[in-house]
């Protein structure tokens, strides 16, 4: 894996997030402890998406930029249109199912099932005054990212899905 | 240990790495701490140092600095992105280094590494066990029939043995393990008609909760001339319901696949058993079977992996005498060797010579069982130099012995077997050239699978 490729910066930033999110929930500061959850959740699961899945961010058109998303390319050559695009959170499970494959599709499927706790999140939320932000769901939140991302280090060592 | 010599200028390959990230590993290991070794599906390495309870000693503080840029060079393509972590940089230490997967590094079981091997298929074949006794305390008799390579009359003789037990007054039950070319069910059913279901609905239905009500398993139309010995089946294909496409090889396309809770393994396991217990359910006398016969799939194949090492308490290996065979077990065996099971499934294995031909002097069993020696000596323990065979610990069974492993039980090479059609040809198994064929299999082989595995401490039974 090149040090430099769009999966290495995802890994690395998706253990950046956590960490500095852990960081400010030990002070308290809820909205941004949230904000970095979410982050480190749709980083980890982009350096999935990349790496074992056919979601790239080569130049959608021969010869242009990379990719400033993550997508999926769409099985008609003749579009230039992805077929999907990865943003940000939420995302709903059709949007990861392309990571359920195989044989173990359905552990990873209930290991996934816990993003539902981010369909409330946004990165939006950052202009908000953060009196939506509850402390139980910030929480809920941090346990999620926590599983992802220890199933995102788990792929990266074992190099596979659990 | 030193590092596997490295040839000059060229690449690392993929069996080069194994030696070399071990060899750093041990050295990691000598300043006191527990290592593990990851090998991910493509093969590259990750050493993780276990600092969960005591902090690692100041020598490896600076442990990427020191070490980390020799490993890339030696391991190549072959070392991981992060190749040197800390457990307590991790989210997820605990998965991996409480793993029941991993081992210890067999090639130096006193030192503190262990290895813990990801593939994408074929992991079984490194976790041997025994099946346990029943709830009630009976013990099944589980057989395998495995052959390295197809063709070898397998099946058939599956089907010979099942009828000489059930002869004998067992109630045998023969399950076709076989998915990708099913064939003992037909052979074994005699004049009975297939269940509806198969192994394959098994495996599917169960994966969905859906298994209730399947039916899987018949008695065949054999009476034993004894009337006390039943045979049963339990096809991998059944014959279907009229009006449904059967769709075998859409089933077969995820019969392989895991479920929350339970692997692949676990799966084919609660299979078997749940055929095991569909003979009491549907038979008269309410009994599970005493004796159970697993035919496996040829080749290295999960199948194989999961029935060998997890499913039965003896596995017999059909071969004939050629280089391909020897090649395949060998390579099998050593899979075993590195992966620290050697002792534990050795005690398991008993060589089938299968279609032998008529020889001088038994020439060409002579030739088989040398070539067989040779292999398993890969699972023999070594003997220590002028120790003497039998005061000793070891498992080092000699060329001769005929109860080792290695010591082939033949089946005599017999033209009219090869291309019969067993289903249009009733009564072919009393036929005499057949018996003839089975007359040193069946009886031995009869005394392996009915001996009870715990009261031998030597040899396979």
């Amino acid at each position: 894996m090149q040090g430099n490729s769009e999966e290495h910066h995802f890994a690395h930033a998706a253990r950046r997030h956590y960490e500095d999110a852990d960081y400010l929930l030990k002070g308290t500061r809820l909205s941004n402890a949230d904000h970095h959850y979410g982050f480190a959740v749709e980083c980890a699961l982009k350096s999935l998406l990349l790496r074992f899945t056919a979601v790239t961010m080569d130049p959608v058109k021969p010869g242009g930029q990379r990719a400033k998303k993550p997508y999926l390319p769409n099985p008609n050559p003749a579009t230039n249109k992805p077929a999907r695009q990865y943003g940000h959170l939420p995302w709903v499970a059709t949007d990861v199912a392309l990571l359920t494959h195989g044989r173990s599709a359905s552990p990873l499927t209930t290991a996934l099932g816990g993003l539902s706790a981010f369909a409330s999140w946004s990165e939006q939320h950052r202009y908000l005054d953060g009196s939506e932000v509850v402390e139980a769901d910030v929480r809920q939140r941090r346990t999620v990212a926590q599983n992802i991302l220890a199933l995102h280090e788990q792929a990266l060592i074992t190099g596979r899905l659990p | 240990m030193t590092l596997a010599p490295r040839p000059p200028g060229g690449p690392v390959r993929f069996a080069d790495a194994r030696p070399r990230a071990l060899a750093l590993a041990h050295e990691l290991a000598a300043t006191g701490v527990d290592v593990l070794a990851v090998r991910d599906v493509l093969g590259r390495f990750t050493l993780l140092v276990d600092d969960r309870t005591h902090p690692a000693p100041e020598t490896l503080a600076r442990l990427n600095a020191d070490y980390g840029p020799r490993l890339t060079q030696d391991l190549g393509p072959y070392a991981a992105e992060r190749p040197l972590l800390l457990a307590s940089e991790l989210f997820s230490a605990d998965a991996l280094l409480d793993s029941e997967r991993a081992v210890t590094d067999p090639e130096r079981p006193d030192g503190r590494v262990r290895v813990l091997d990801n593939t994408v298929v074929g992991e079984d074949w490194a976790h041997v066990s025994t099946p346990s006794s029943e709830a009630d305390g009976t013990r099944t008799h589980r057989t395998a029939l495995y052959g390295f390579k197809g063709g070898v009359g397998r099946s058939t003789a599956t089907a010979v043995l099942a009828r000489h037990l059930a002869d004998a007054g067992h109630l045998v039950l023969v399950v076709d393990l076989d998915l990708e070319s099913p064939g003992v069910g037909p052979l074994a059913t005699v004049d009975a008609e297939l269940p509806p279901h198969g192994v394959i609905d098994l495996l599917v239905e169960s994966a969905v909760g859906n298994a209730e009500g399947l039916e899987h398993v018949i008695r065949t139309g054999y009476t034993p001339p004894t009337g006390r010995g039943e045979l049963w089946v339990a096809p991998a294909r059944g014959r279907g319901t009229p009006g449904v496409p059967y769709a075998y090889v859409d089933k077969l396309n995820r019969a392989y696949a895991d479920v929350p809770g339970a692997d692949f393994a676990d799966r084919l396991e609660q299979a078997v058993r749940a055929c095991e217990d569909a003979v009491a359910r549907d038979g008269d006398s309410g009994r599970r079977p005493d004796i159970v016969l697993l035919d496996s799939r040829a080749g290295i194949h999960d199948i194989a992996a999961v029935t060998i090492s997890r499913l039965c308490d003896l596995a017999l290996l059909f071969g004939t005498d050629n280089a391909q065979t020897w090649q395949g077990y060998g390579d099998l065996f050593a899979a075993w060797l590195t992966s620290g099971q050697a002792s534990a499934v050795r005690e398991k294995l008993r060589m089938v010579a299968s279609m032998v031909p008529d020889s001088p002097q038994g020439t060409y069993l002579q030739s088989f069982r040398e070539h067989a020696w040779e292999c398993f000596a890969l699972l023999y323990d070594d003997l220590p130099a002028g120790a003497d065979e039998f005061a000793t610990d070891t498992f080092s069974p000699s060329l001769e012995d005929d109860a080792a492993p290695h010591h082939p039980i033949p089946i005599l090479f017999e033209p009219g077997l090869v291309g019969l059609d067993a289903a249009a040809t009733p009564g072919w198994q009393d036929r005499a050239f057949v018996q003839a064929a089975y007359r040193d299999f069946l009886p031995t082989a009869t005394l392996l699978i009915t001996a009870d595995p715990q009261q031998s401490s030597e040899g396979p039974r």
